[in-house]
This record gives C-alpha cells, structure tokens and sequence, in this order.
C-alpha cells in the first residue's frame, strides 16, 4: 500500500486568488480526502456594522466584496427597508436590478476567464477579460465607479438612467450578446475545453442538494433554483426569464450555466430597460429604525446571498449577518474532488468561483488539537477580564453542559 | 461540431487588430462625465449645515466657519479618507457639491492628500466639462 501524502494547497498559493488553506490527502495521484480551512480573510464586517448608522453601513457591506459588491449593498438594504417599512420606487428597483445584472455579466465573464486561466487556456482569458472591459465601462457611465458603485442609498438609488445612457447600454449589450454567442460556441466546441473539463469535479445531484449547493454551482447539477424566480425581489416580478440548468454536473457543466445566464441577463436588461417607469428615484429615509429583524435574499452572481438584520429602535444595528454563497457551496469542493486527480484541484475550485472575502466572517481558531472545553473557554475569559479590565466574573453562575 | 482550435481563426484575426491597452499617461482613454472623482465645491451656495460631515461614511469632509467673515464656510477634503462614494454630492440641500472627473490624486506628500476644496477644486460649470484635454495635449507633446 503506497505511502498517504498530505500536500496543503493555500492559504498562499498561486491557483488562489484569495487566501483559503485546502489539505488534500493522496493516494497515489488521487485525492482520497479534502479539509477545507476558511478564516484567514476575516475583517470583522459584521461587528463594524454594529458601531456605525445604517447610511454607514452600506458602505462597508459594499465593501465585503469586490465583485458582488452591489449585490451585498442591495441585499443589506432590503432588509433595512423591509423593518423600516420604506416604500422603494419602481424606478429606483429597476435601476437596481440593472446594476445588479450588469454586476452578473461582469463577474461571470471574469469566472470564465479565470476558469480558462487554470486550464492553462489563456487565449480565452484575454477575449474574455477585454470584453468585459465593455461592461466595466458601461457600469462607471451609470454609477461613476468601476468597482464599488455606491449607486444604493437606504429608499432608493443615487444615480438615474437617462435616455442617452439607455441607448449606450443597449449598444453595449448588443456587442456583448454577439460576443457571448462566440464564447457559448467555443464551450461546445473547442475540443480541449471540453475534454479538460468533463468529469472534473463531479458533483451529483442528491450531493448537491445534501450539500446545499447555491448558484450556478447547484444549477449545473440540476438543482432549478433561482432567487430571482423563487422569491423575486427589486423589478425581477415584472421580467420573464429562463433559469439555466444543467445536468453535466461536473465544471463543463458550471461553464455551460454560466454562459447560459449571460444571455438570459441580456434580455433582462432590455426588458428593464424598455418598462422603465417614470417615478423619483428614493423616498426619504429616517436615520432612526424602528426595532425589527428581517432576512433578505438576492440573487448574487456565485448564488443566492442572505442578510439578516436586526434593529434595536436606534440609529444602529444591534446585529448583521450575511451569509455569502461561497459558504454554501465551499462544502461541496471536498466531495467534488474525492476520486479527482491532484491536477484537478486547482479548477474545482475555481468552478465554485469562490470569493474567501465574502466568507469569512467568523475566526476558526487553528491549534494544536488541544480542543477547549466550555469549562475551560470561560475560565479563561474570566481571567481575561480580571487581568485587562478588572472585572470579576467568578460569582456570576452559569450552567455548562 | 466538436473540434480542436475553434479559437484558432478568432486568433488570428486578432493579430490585425490594434492593441486594446493604451500607453497610459501618454495617451489617455476618453472618460464618461459622470465619473465620481474629486469633489468640487461651491463656497457660495454652502450655508454650513454640515449635513455632508454627518453623512460621510469615511470621516474625509470637514467644514468649517472661515473667521472674520459672515456665513462663509470652508470646505476641507482628506483625499486618504475619501472612497469617492459621493453621498456628500446626493445629501447637500444646497446643491453646493459637485462630482468632477478628476481621477489621478496620488501623492507622494501624506500632507498634501488633505486640499481646502475652495482653493483646489473651485466649481466652474463653464470649465468641468473637459477638464484634462489640455492636460493631455501637453504630456503628448
């Protein structure tokens, strides 16, 4: 029986674009076993939004991603609004919803050249990456940014679509359906491509559901869930599309999905663009919201993102909670690599189109095996606070199980 | 139709085409109007409410009472601090804050990152609307 090696892929490699740790246990070639590490991109976003005013924290949420950044702002504000009871304009929920599809085309083109990248197919990298320069621009001519928008504010939007801006956005959408058209053609096509990325990563179905696979990663494995669809939020009740599925349920698949989306979302924009209605662009909003709690869903680019919130009647959160979709689907890397090869694991991991940044919100404390106790835990808070702040915790009574 | 080189045709066009990157300072892409860059701020029209102070998400807008002068108001800017987001611009009931598309901020001096927005970047509508063609002319000369 050959020897197991452990090889560690991350938290500094040079496949990953963030840090992240993976342990992969081989046998032989193949890897037997997979341990997934998050924690080393923690900002502590969630806390910062508790000692700051809702308008503040837009802001930072904008901020936990670089690519989906609309997509946390929007998701966080939703819940905001839904607890203050804010009525958003329909045209500030369109101009949402085009922003956010425009989000979509970005960081999809970005996932397929990266993808390309890691098979070591970098022609594709460099179509795609220049067309998405078309779309990066579109995004500065409607919001000013090429990166964090900052087009939200709590009741609506900042910046409106004008006619002229209408036009220019079709131009570019046209020019960019023809270019994916191409790009749909190379993923049938191109023998290389779909040879190197069949029955990589094989995710099945039931995994997929057990696993509780979000976004085109669920999508490829036949999972036909959309939040879009299933719980339309912003103008999305008033467009028709299709949810893109497929049964590949390897990365080919992923692709497949991806590209399939982009057209959709062509669509959607013409669609939100053409039913553009004429109201202002936000109703005013009050610093203080009432006390509540609220979960909001979206349809980010990588799956569906969560935001809980809860206010206390101030004019700050008493807590935020997101929920990314990488963390949703960062479970199913290690069932997609049992039985791959080691040269595959670069890829599927790529294949979730991961973003490390958006998920770590909490610190995995890593130690020598030497678990803690409940016990110990809070002996050794205790003595914490009678050594920084003075405060003697010994006579309050707890029960530890 | 499976095959291998579908991409190959696409590249070979592509070796006839100009290069999309541009020789950046040199030649400068055309840029959209709307790009939020510097503030710039209108001394008249301010009344010092403050409201933008209250509402920047990254404390870079500070305004203060400039001394021996009634209702005239200062404007400083901490260019580390700003993230461009323009909620200053959106929340001024004035109107006395304008976005410009004044992009190349960096400096090599920290103390020059904090600018009087009166002096540096005073709001002419005739002048915002191409602001670095001269600029331009002059670094490809």
């Amino acid at each position: 029986m050959p020897k197991k090696l452990v090889i560690p892929i991350g938290p500094q490699h040079p496949a990953l674009k963030e840090p992240a740790s993976f342990d992969v246990t081989l046998q032989g070639e193949k890897a037997e076993n997979i341990l997934v590490k998050l924690g080393y991109n923690h900002r502590g976003i969630e806390k910062a939004c508790e000692t700051k005013p809702y308008l503040h924290d837009s802001y930072i949420i904008e901020r936990v991603c670089g690519i989906c950044s609309h997509s946390h702002s929007t998701c966080f504000l939703q819940a905001v609004e839904e607890i203050a009871n804010l009525q958003v304009p329909m045209r500030a929920k369109y101009i949402r919803s085009i922003i956010g599809e425009m989000e979509r085309i970005h960081s999809h083109l970005l996932w397929l050249g990266v993808a390309a990248h890691e098979i070591g197919f970098d022609t594709l990298l460099m179509y795609t990456w220049r067309d998405r320069e078309i779309v990066m621009d579109l995004l500065a001519l409607l919001t000013g940014n090429r990166v964090n928008y900052a087009v939200n504010v709590l009741g609506g939007v900042k910046k409106d679509i004008t006619e002229e801006d209408k036009a220019q956005i079709l131009k570019a959408v046209d020019a960019l359906e023809e270019r994916t058209k191409y790009y749909i053609q190379v993923c049938q096509e191109e023998l290389t491509l779909i040879k190197r990325l069949s029955h990589v990563g094989y995710l099945s179905h039931d995994d997929a559901v057990k696993m509780g696979a979000v976004g085109p990663t669920g999508r490829a494995s036949s999972i036909t869930r959309d939040t879009r669809k299933d719980d339309p939020y912003a103008a999305y009740e008033e467009v028709d599309f299709k949810v893109i599925s497929d049964d590949h349920c390897d990365v080919y698949g992923r692709a497949l999905v991806r590209v399939g989306e982009l057209m959709e979302t062509y669509s959607i924009i013409r669609q939100l663009l053409k039913k553009l209605p004429a109201t202002p662009l936000s109703v005013p909003a009050p610093r203080i919201i009432p006390a509540g709690e609220a979960l909001s869903r979206y349809e980010a680019p990588r799956g569906e993102d969560c935001h809980y919130v809860k206010a206390n009647g101030t004019d700050k959160p008493e807590r935020v909670k997101l929920r990314a979709p990488t963390l949703a689907n960062v479970q199913a890397v290690s069932a997609m690599l049992k039985k791959g090869y080691l040269a595959d694991v670069t890829i599927v991991i790529a294949a979730i189109d991961p973003c490390f940044s958006c998920t770590d919100r909490m610190i995995v404390a890593v130690n020598d095996g030497s678990d803690m106790t409940w016990g110990q835990l809070r002996e050794q808070s205790i003595n914490w606070y009678k050594k920084n702040r003075g405060v003697d915790f010994t006579k309050v009574k707890l029960k530890i199980s | 139709m499976k095959k291998l080189g579908a991409l190959l045709f696409e590249a070979i066009k592509s070796l006839f085409k100009k290069p999309v990157t541009s020789d950046y300072p040199k030649k400068r892409r055309p840029i959209h109007d709307s790009v939020a860059g510097m503030i710039a701020f209108e001394q008249d029209k301010c009344i010092g409410c403050s409201i933008c102070v209250r509402n920047c998400p990254a404390n870079a807008i500070k305004i203060t009472k400039v001394p021996d002068k009634e209702k005239v108001f200062s404007c400083e800017l901490s260019l580390a601090n700003c993230i461009f987001c323009s909620q200053c611009v959106f929340t001024c009931p004035k109107k006395a804050l304008h976005t410009t598309d004044k992009f190349e901020l960096a400096q090599i001096d920290k103390s020059k990152l904090t600018v009087k927005l009166e002096e540096v970047a005073p709001y002419k509508p005739e002048t915002q609307q191409k602001p670095d063609e001269n600029k331009t002319e002059k670094v490809n000369s």
